[in-house]
């Protein structure tokens, strides 16, 4: 890549770069303020953040008891929520491989109907359903279980997905399966040795998405947790902000662990997450 | 290298996965005793978030656990924000926990359909008072308040146990006093409270310190301003005849107000009003927009000289605060004010406030037996010793000393009854809906009097017409759902004649049921008192 | 596009359809179901127990007298035309980044477009709702430092608001009338990661040579934006319109948050997914909030019908 950048880079046009620069540097910075603002208020005290609320106190002066507390306080919250996200993602990615199989690889009788009816979906508000899907789990005796969201997560995420990997299947060319199948593998086979290698970066992309959809829920966990041991951050960072005399430093500190996970991940898994996001591969 | 670390990612979090899954997995195995028996699990959930209740509620808990090993008491603390919809999520979901404080978003079909009455269990003594005074005592006669505060008027049954008791205060920071006043010493009239207040911006201005007088909020100011406001209606109550108990108030004053005995011209109301405007300059400008939390911020920062709140926000205050402080009753015009003391009888008595943090027992408990006893043992004096110790909060079982930090909160019965308000609070609706959005025409700056009334008059009968008729027809479908469980113990003692069991049931409901009629008949002799009032008001 | 296949082959392959048997049964049974029983519900008067009452179309008719619900789709209306502006500067930026001769630079300024999206939604909210404190709020600093604060109190003096004054902080979210413009202020400067990564996929055809012969005919930079750049994004600000007015319309989780169940001060950020929301899980009135979901999907699918009829855009 570097290589490239210094070759499209002659002719003098990246001295006049520097106007859209800025631009695009201011953008951004007001765009990351609450990143900065919630990383040095979690280092204060009530205090020290009514006297100095702009700027970052003095590192020796950092109170980490903020973190000390807010870890008791959020931890939990992080782990079933990572079980809720993971299960759910994977499921239903899974789930949605072998849909878009069957409708990509050959036209069989009523998948047309089927189509039909899974796009239809599309456009159904999920907030119309939320009431009756309400007393569907607590029939289903599901009410106050992580097994609900994990549910939800992989029955929710089926459309959009099975959307775009019919796209991406249909793409690929029908002789690698021609070829497999003289081999004498089954579907499932040619799901795991064609499908599966060739569609990596946007499996990458929709998990990154699902993943996402999961860690931000907060209104199904609100209305079916009730146990603050199962409580995911959704409902754990509402708990929270319920407190009477707010200790801003301590809840702070709290938000930036509830975004750990998600920095480790974006961290290591940077170039997936927007290579997968500007391949072009989500278009109407 | 992009896949190095693509993998690291993902193990990491595979990582997490495993960690977090084994984690689950051992919270679901569930506990079990010694003996091998499955731990019974009462869970309790309330709206106090206040500092020092979870503390009280997990130290009273593990004294229960102490006495009985094969039970687990779990509290769910609640925020008040979202306490009303979690309430009716858990409730018709059917998860809802043993036992929950009722009070806030109950309505009187749910606390019927969804709660256990504990009449039966108030008749009998509490075998947890065993060894004291109490030991022989009916239940209900060991609270303060006769349990009335757990008691429902129109169902006529028990449906909460109270642990605590409530009262209003006026805070003032004492260091702050000192600096300022250089004395310690309290306001204990109106007067003084506004000379306080003068003195306050007499020492702001020549120290180039902004000092608030008292700490304004949507929340704390109409306490306050309400509290002012029902002095200046004592005497007329009086007036207006006999009134048999504090309970029968609103009915009284409602239809008072429909005959036109007192109303927005009546002098009482208009000092009342000027009351509760002179006061409002005293708090920040704007305070009407400020929430209750950043009230008490304000003076626990020291930036506000007082505060006005119940005593249930003592204990957060004292953890906040890094200054002594001190608790009054809310100064009120003397009787020789120029002014304001015309209408006054005195300080109000607080004899007939309720206990408080009421609980009730659900019908989804799974072990209704264990969650009542441990209720019984919630409101046992020792138990309610430890939590006043614990939470600083104020007791609700006789004889129990308050914590010294709750003695200046302590309940006092001489005094006056308080007056009438504007609109009753909580229970009519709409007429509140009207105050409260046209608040700004009390307070704002530019506001009056004249104006406020003005604003409201031409609503002020409607929207109470509005109120009316739908209490009306809450009351009537409480009669349409008490005939029918009537018609259904008629029918189950037709057929088992020697069945006495449901006799007291109905006994009950039949009594429930005549009050209610007797109180759907006034309301439906107070609206058209109203129709017929607004008629006249429209010539 | 999938092969066709003869009926006899398929009758062969019927293994395939194992294969969607399993989203076949969660959809149906999560999705399906659902909206079945919330039609079918919407007929009764149903408090969420076993007890209901039939009453017919009782529920829609309250719903067409149903002040809270009709005003709330004047709210939400306001909210989807400020919506539709604020896309313009996730636009911008695309073009901006896109333009960037450097493709170093590019993916190191999409690599800190995507870094919010690392904070969870909820705790930007709760920041944002802290941005918007009277007291603490960094919103009322800044305009208090910049001097636009001032210029309001002025233009208040003029109009005679009552809303802006001099000495007193604003309160965004306790003033009925600022709460709409607290909503549409909500998430500036309005970047959203997933649209500008998509805009630039889009903007991704379109070489330096395009640009450079551009320059050589002296054509503005707006020229350019018009000319070369929109066309070809236009498909993905289509696919970000709708998802963006379906978003809106279901929308309530940020009123719920910022404002309660009630909508906030005077009801004003009431929306219809947040009434519904308040009727079922507040008032317990499940049969009428069903009732209320039926009409909001036929207003989506109107509209969605609408859109797909008139704004079609060639790819």
């Amino acid at each position: 890549m570097s290589g490239t950048a210094i070759t499209k880079s002659v002719g003098g046009r990246q001295g006049r770069d520097w106007p859209k620069h800025i631009l695009i540097a201011l953008i951004l910075g007001v765009e990351l303020l609450p990143f900065y603002m919630m990383l040095q208020i979690s280092v204060k005290d009530n205090a020290g953040f009514l006297a100095n609320p702009w700027f970052p106190s003095n590192p020796l002066a950092w109170i980490w008891q903020n973190y000390v507390e807010a870890v008791q306080l959020v931890l939990p919250f992080v782990a079933n929520t990572v079980v809720v996200a993971v299960t759910a993602t994977v499921g239903s990615l899974v789930l949605a491989l072998m849909g878009a199989y069957f409708f990509a690889r050959y036209k069989m009788p009523f998948s047309g109907f089927l189509w039909a009816a899974f796009l239809l979906l599309m456009l159904l508000p999920g907030v119309a359903n939320i009431v009756p899907l309400f007393a569907l789990l607590k029939n289903l005796n599901l009410l106050n279980t992580l097994y609900a969201l994990i549910i939800l997560g992989i029955a929710g995420g089926q459309v959009f997905c099975i959307f775009v990997l019919r796209n991406f299947i249909e793409e690929i060319p029908k002789d690698l399966f021609e070829a497999a199948e003289m081999d004498g593998a089954s579907h499932l086979a040619q799901l795991r040795n064609v499908v599966i290698p060739m569609s990596g970066p946007i499996l990458g992309t929709l998990a990154i998405l699902q993943f996402l959809g999961a860690w931000n829920d907060f209104l199904m966990p609100l209305i079916i947790l009730r146990d603050p041991e199962l409580f995911t951050i959704g409902v754990g960072l509402i708990y929270l902000d319920g407190e009477y005399v707010k200790q801003w430093g301590k809840i702070m500190a709290a938000f930036f662990i509830a975004s750990l996970p998600l920095i480790v991940i974006f961290l290591f898994t940077m170039k997936l997450f927007v290579r997968g996001l500007s391949s072009g591969a989500l278009k109407g | 290298m992009e896949r190095t670390l693509n993998t690291i990612g993902i193990s990491l979090l595979a990582l997490c996965f495993v960690v977090s899954l084994s984690r689950i997995a051992m919270l679901n195995f569930g506990e079990r005793t010694e003996s091998g028996d499955k731990v019974i699990e009462i869970r309790l959930a309330h709206w106090q978030l206040e500092g020092g209740v979870r503390n009280a509620i997990d130290a009273m808990a593990k004294e229960y656990m102490k006495l009985h090993p094969g039970v687990r008491i779990t509290q769910i603390p609640i925020p008040e924000r979202i306490y009303r919809n979690w309430l009716i999520t858990q409730l018709v979901g059917g998860t809802a926990p043993d036992i929950i404080q009722v009070g806030m978003g109950i309505t009187d079909e749910r606390l019927a359909r969804f709660f256990v009455p504990l009449t039966d269990i108030v008749q009998n003594p509490n075998p947890y008072n065993k060894g004291t005074d109490l030991e022989n005592t009916p239940l209900r006669d060991t609270f303060v308040d006769g349990m009335l505060g757990g008691f429902n008027q129109n169902l006529l049954e028990y449906y909460g146990v109270p642990i605590s008791g409530h009262s209003i205060r006026l805070y003032v920071n004492l260091d702050l006093l000192q600096e300022i006043t250089g004395s310690r010493e309290l306001p204990t009239t109106y007067e003084e409270l506004v000379g306080l207040t003068k003195t306050v911006e007499d020492f702001s201005q020549n120290n180039g310190r902004q000092i608030i007088p008292i700490a304004g909020s949507r929340y704390n100011s109409p306490i306050l301003m309400t509290a002012l406001f029902i002095s200046q209606t004592q005497k007329k109550m009086r007036e207006m005849g006999p009134v048999g108990t504090l309970l029968e108030v609103p009915a009284r004053t409602t239809e008072a107000l429909i005959d036109g005995d007192w109303g927005l011209d009546s002098p009482e109301v208009r000092s009342g009003l000027e009351l509760m405007r002179e006061v409002s300059a005293e708090m920040q400008p704007g305070f009407m927009q400020v929430t209750r939390d950043d009230a008490s911020f304000y003076f626990v920062q020291g930036r506000a000289l007082m505060i006005v709140t119940g005593s249930w926000d003592a204990t957060s205050i004292s953890q906040q605060a890094g200054f002594p402080f001190a608790a009054t009753k809310i100064p009120l015009p003397s009787k020789d004010h120029p002014r304001f003391g015309r209408n006054v009888l005195g300080t109000f008595s607080e004899a007939g406030a309720t206990a408080s943090v009421s609980l009730g027992l659900t019908r989804d408990s799974k072990n209704p037996e264990v969650a009542t006893d441990f209720l019984l043992f919630l409101a046992a004096r020792e138990t309610n010793q430890l939590f006043t110790n614990t939470s600083k909060w104020l007791p609700s079982v006789l004889g129990v000393e308050p914590a010294d930090q709750a003695k200046p909160f302590m309940l006092l019965a001489d005094g006056y009854t308080p007056g009438f308000p504007l609109a009753n609070a909580g229970a009519r609706a709409d007429s509140n809906r009207l105050i409260s959005n046209n608040f700004h025409h009390l307070v704002g700056p530019s506001g009056s009097v004249e104006e406020f009334v003005e604003a409201i008059r031409p609503h002020f009968i409607p929207y109470l017409l509005v109120d009316l008729k739908r209490e009306e027809l809450e009351i009537i479908q409480g009669i349409q759902r008490m005939d029918v469980q009537l018609a259904a113990l008629a029918e189950i003692a037709r057929q088992n004649p020697n069945d006495t069991r449901d006799q007291r049931k109905f006994d009950l409901i039949g009594a429930a049921m005549s009050a209610k009629d007797r109180t759907a008949y006034f309301h439906q002799h107070m609206i058209r008192k109203a129709e017929k009032r607004i008629q006249e008001d429209s010539k | 596009m999938s092969l066709p296949i003869s009926p006899k082959k398929a009758l062969l392959e019927w293994k395939l359809y194992l294969f969607i048997v399993p989203s076949l049964l969660a959809v149906g049974l999560f999705s399906y179901f659902p909206a079945a029983s919330a039609i079918y519900h919407s007929f009764f008067r149903w408090s969420g127990g076993d007890v209901k009452e039939f009453i017919g179309l009782g529920n829609f008719t309250a719903i067409l007298q149903d002040h809270v619900f009709w005003n709330s789709f004047i709210t939400i209306g306001i909210l989807v035309v400020a919506n539709v502006f604020k896309m313009i500067p996730s636009i911008f930026l695309a073009v901006l980044i896109h333009r960037l001769t450097s493709d170093r630079w590019q993916y190191w300024y999409r690599v800190l477009v995507v870094l919010p999206m690392i904070v969870p939604s909820l705790v930007t909210l709760f920041i944002w709702k802290f941005f918007f404190d009277p007291n603490f709020g960094v919103l009322n600093k800044v305009l208090d430092a910049t001097g636009i604060k001032t210029l309001l109190v002025h233009i208040d003096g003029i109009f005679n608001w009552g809303i802006f004054q001099a000495g007193i902080p604003i309160a965004w979210l306790g003033e009925p009338s600022l709460i709409i413009p607290s909503l549409i202020i909500w998430g500036f400067p309005w970047i959203g990661a997933v649209g500008v990564l998509i805009f630039l996929a889009g903007l991704q055809s379109i070489g330096t040579e395009v640009y450079e012969a551009a320059d050589l005919d002296g054509v503005t930079p707006f020229q350019k934006f018009l000319h070369i750049e929109l066309p070809l994004i236009m498909t993905q600000v289509r696919l970000m319109f709708v998802l963006m007015i379906i978003g809106t319309l279901q929308g309530y989780g940020l009123q719920f948050l910022l404002l309660g169940e009630e909508g906030g001060p005077g009801g004003k950020g009431m929306v219809p997914g947040l009434w519904m929301f308040n009727r079922a899980f507040l008032a317990g009135e499940f049969g009428y909030a069903c009732a209320l979901g039926l009409f909001l999907f036929v207003f989506i699918l109107i509209l969605t019908m609408i859109n797909n009829k008139y704004v079609r855009v060639d790819k």
